[in-house]
């Protein structure tokens, strides 16, 4: 099991948080959904696992490369 | 005579079959590679050996493999008594699904798979056979790099020429570099200039420098697979196209990748027999992009409804996602799609997600792949962030690559389409063949927020309730980027409904197959190591260098006429040495006997063509084969003797006459007989005897005859054409039948103008001008001005020189010349 953390790719905000810590998830389910240029950008799961740590809140910006979530990967 | 061995001493000439048994006990030992052992390592590796990987990638007993008893000739003392069968690298060509390439496979069972002088000459060698022969050329790279056991101090400063070669291949012909092994420091930039670079998952790694040397120069702790293994080439790099999860899949995605691809630049990519219909309309397609442009969706879906059969072959899949660069077909022929993704960075473009698509649309427009956009894009990424990494730098590659593509470009607007986002993915201003834009379509130089913000910010701050007034001018704005008005303008070419996209865009690459695109002429390219400059031949069409050919004697003027006609093979050397002197590159020769008689000997010929390359080593020589009442097997025979440098080839049957409008009466007229079977012959024997075929043409489809020709391989370019201008029975003699003679002809065809009688000159002055080469001579004319006849041939290739000069055409002889018409 590793950790894997989930940066940000661009520069912008949060719009929604789809997870809560605990949840299970399979790779390439929506984790958050950030908003910049207008447009919402979801974030997918690079692995399955386990939500492990939420480092954001809904409305706060964020930069690229940010680390959003932390899954413990299986 | 045959040796009997009487001295008792060991045979020095043993039978056949016994050297014969040699040669096998060497062969089976070279295909045993390394060894048992060294192979049965390769294999607990999860590798295959070299060999293996060459059986599943040709067609089963079409590979033919070349310079397998080539092994390391070091004096090294590190080097004695080392074995290195096929030093180290399989070397050789077969077809890969009935289509020729060459291949080099590295195998690691030989000293880790290491360059050796020996196997680097054999890849230098086989590198230009693939160049010359304008075949793809694979790479199976499974190697520790130089053999640092041969290499020794500064021989070094003579080394690297691979690369520049690679160079030089690549935009010619396919270049596929699969890495299954490690490819570590300079190798690696094999993969980094091909086109196409599969890695094998756990066993693929490539880097500059490999982990021992990162310790060494900056203390960097860290493993093979973290500092250059697949993921990171596929997913971070984007050095690497495709991670694969073994040395099959590996093989399986080269032969699909190049089947998409023609074997060299200047031919077709192939078209496979459609089974999905052109106008299929799919349902699906309604409700897959979300009315609301701020709304995610998944494009490479769209790619799939609207490709045939479903099958998309994406390229670089895991890296740059906000670009999707995928190969399919449209109705059997080869497409490059490249469509904004928003399910990743919202489609945003940025610096990779340009490189990326600059890098394929070079790649689509080398090999004569028609592109497809499908916009759905909000611009370029903004911020600090970006432009400090030099977005604008990497965004120029983009709009440059795709700017500069000459092959089709269909532009399909899904729906935003904002900002420079819409000029990098081809809108109509950049050379769209077709734009069509679905109803949600928005195009505008910024989305309807940000146009709000900027331009209405006074009022909104101004007004009473604000967010009202931002709601009034948001819709107000959302008005003025509606697709009817881009339509009311006709800057699209038609609003569609979804369903049509497939037929569409199908239509439009039908019309725009023709698509032929005229540019001014540069010295090269100024695009960072992505295509080659225009290639040679398309360099000589625009070129300011003139041949002058000089047509001497003919056969059927005689001396009565004109005195200076030669007939002696000391006339026709002194008269060859004349116009040489005066500036002309080639002779066409028509051999007569001592009496002035035709002559169709092969002795003849070669007795003349002796004596004038005594006097004038240096001209190029080009024998006729058009001569009545003869068989093609007498007018080939002279060719096939000598081997001239060109040789004439007459493209059609026509009526050959001459008018008298005094006389009210033809001078005179026969049927000049040249069947398409007969001309297939004398072309499959000059192919075969290496003399390039001069098609002289009387009329337009004389020229048009060359298509079916080159479809069925007796034809390659460069092509050289003569149209012979003025014939009654062929094309009148005007310049503005010259130019469409040109035109019909295949892009970057060598041509020449002949002109018969006194319209000679003005025809000419003509050809000068459109670029083509000219021919003069007493065969054609004997005239310098009208009542003043040439005292040789001399005197008529001064004036032809004496126009070039005045046309601005520079003259060119000998090594230039040879160039200049492509001869090597």
């Amino acid at each position: 099991m590793t950790d894997e953390e989930i940066r940000s790719e661009v520069t912008g905000s949060v719009w929604k948080i789809q997870v809560k810590e605990g949840d299970t998830v399979d790779e390439e389910d929506e984790l958050l959904i950030l908003e910049s240029m207008k447009m919402e950008i979801p974030v997918e799961a690079p692995v399955d696992g386990v939500v492990k740590k939420i480092l954001v809140q809904e409305g706060e910006q964020i930069a690229t490369d940010q680390v959003l979530v932390i899954i413990e990967s299986n | 005579m045959s040796d009997e061995n009487k001295t008792g001493m060991p045979d020095l000439y043993p039978p056949m079959e016994e050297m014969i048994a040699e040669l096998e006990k060497r062969r089976e030992k070279i295909r045993a590679m390394g060894g048992p052992e060294a192979v049965e390592k390769q294999h607990s590796r999860n590798k295959l050996t070299a060999r293996e990987r060459i059986d599943l990638l040709f067609d089963p007993g079409t590979f033919t493999e070349v310079m397998m008893h080539g092994h390391h000739q070091s004096t090294n003392p590190m080097m004695q008594g080392r074995e290195t069968p096929a030093d180290g690298v399989i070397t050789g060509f077969g077809e890969i699904n009935g289509r020729l390439a060459c291949c080099g496979a590295y195998d690691f069972t030989v000293m880790a798979g290491s360059m050796g002088m020996i196997g680097e000459m054999k890849m230098t060698r086989l590198r230009q056979w693939a160049l010359a022969r304008r075949v793809p050329f694979v790479w199976l790279l499974d190697s520790a790099g130089a053999r640092v056991q041969e290499a020794t101090g500064s021989q070094f400063a003579g080394s690297g020429g691979l690369f520049y070669e690679e160079v030089q291949m690549s935009g010619v012909i396919p270049l596929v570099a699969a890495v299954m092994g490690p490819c570590s420091a300079g190798t690696a930039y094999i993969p980094g200039l091909s086109d196409f670079v599969p890695m094998v998952k756990g066993n693929a790694s490539m880097a500059l420098a490999g982990i021992h040397l990162v310790r060494a120069a900056t203390g960097e702790e860290i493993t093979e697979e973290e500092l250059g293994g697949s993921r990171v080439h596929t997913q971070i790099s984007g050095c690497a196209d495709i991670e694969v999860k073994d040395d099959r899949e590996c093989i399986d995605i080269i032969k699909k990748y190049l089947s998409f691809f023609p074997l060299h630049c200047e031919d077709e990519p192939p078209r496979v027999e459609p089974t999905d219909a052109p106008d299929r309309a799919e349902d699906e397609l309604v409700g897959i992009v979300p009315t609301n442009p701020r709304k995610p969706f998944d494009v490479r879906r769209v790619i799939e409804l609207i490709a045939d059969d479903g099958e998309v072959f994406e390229i670089k899949p895991k890296w740059a996602r906000a670009i999707v660069c995928a190969l399919a077909r449209m109705d059997g022929y080869p497409v490059g799609f490249i469509a904004s993704q928003p399910k990743a960075k919202g489609a945003v473009l940025d610096n990779d997600s340009s490189d990326k698509a600059a890098r394929f649309i070079s790649l689509c427009d080398a090999f004569n792949i028609p592109l497809v956009f499908l916009q759905d894009v909000p611009g370029f990424m903004v911020g600090k962030a970006v432009e400090h990494a030099g977005i604008i730098r990497h965004g120029a590659k983009f709009i440059f690559a795709m700017s500069d593509a000459t092959v089709p470009k269909i532009t399909v607007v899904l729906r935003k389409a904002y900002g420079a986002g819409y000029f990098a993915m081809c809108g109509r201003e950049f050379g769209a063949d077709a734009v069509f834009a679905w109803p949600t379509a928005e195009i505008s130089v910024m989305g309807p927020e940000g146009a709000v913000n900027i331009m209405g910010r006074r009022m909104i701050e101004a007004a009473d309730d604000k967010e009202a007034m931002r709601s009034m001018m948001l819709a107000e704005f959302k008005k003025m980027i509606d697709v009817y008005i881009a339509g009311g303008w006709s800057f699209v070419d038609d609003v569609i409904d979804p369903r049509e996209t497939r037929s569409k865009i199908i239509r439009a690459l039908h019309l725009a197959r023709t698509k032929r695109v005229e540019r001014p002429r540069k010295k090269a390219r100024r695009f960072p190591g992505i295509k080659l400059d225009e290639d040679g031949i398309m360099r000589k069409a625009f070129s300011d260098d003139v041949v002058i050919t000089c047509a001497m004697s003919g056969v059927i003027a005689g001396r009565n006429q004109c005195p200076a006609i030669p007939y002696t093979v000391e006339e026709y050397a002194e008269e060859a040495r004349r116009a040489f002197e005066a500036g002309a590159a080639v002779l066409h020769i028509h051999a007569r006997n001592d009496d002035g008689s035709p002559s169709y000997s092969p002795d003849r010929y070669a007795a003349i063509a002796d004596g004038i390359r005594a006097k004038v080593p240096d001209i190029i020589l080009n024998f006729s084969t058009g001569a009545i009442q003869i068989t093609k097997e007498e007018k080939i025979a002279p060719v096939i003797h000598y081997k001239p440098d060109i040789a004439a080839l007459n493209m059609g049957t026509m009526n050959y006459a001459k008018y008298s409008s005094k006389r009210k009466d033809f001078v005179f007229e026969f049927q000049f007989i040249n069947p398409i079977f007969e001309i297939s012959f004398l072309l499959t024997k000059m192919k075969e005897n290496g003399v390039r075929a001069e098609m002289e043409c009387f009329d337009s489809g004389h020229v048009s005859t060359v298509y079916p020709l080159i479809d069925q391989g007796l034809l390659e370019p460069p092509f050289q054409f003569s149209f012979i201008m003025g014939v009654v029975g062929g094309m009148d003699a005007s310049i503005e039948t010259m130019a469409q003679m040109k035109r019909l002809a295949p892009e970057g065809s060598i041509w020449e103008v002949i002109g018969i009688s006194h319209e000679q000159w003005r025809l000419l002055a003509g050809a000068l001008a459109l670029g083509g080469n000219i021919r003069v001579g007493l065969e054609d004319h004997f005239y310098t001005e009208p009542g003043v006849m040439a005292s040789s041939n001399g005197d008529l290739v001064a004036k032809a020189a004496r126009m070039a000069g005045d046309a601005g055409r520079k003259i060119v002889q000998g090594a230039e010349a040879r160039s200049a018409l492509g001869l090597t």
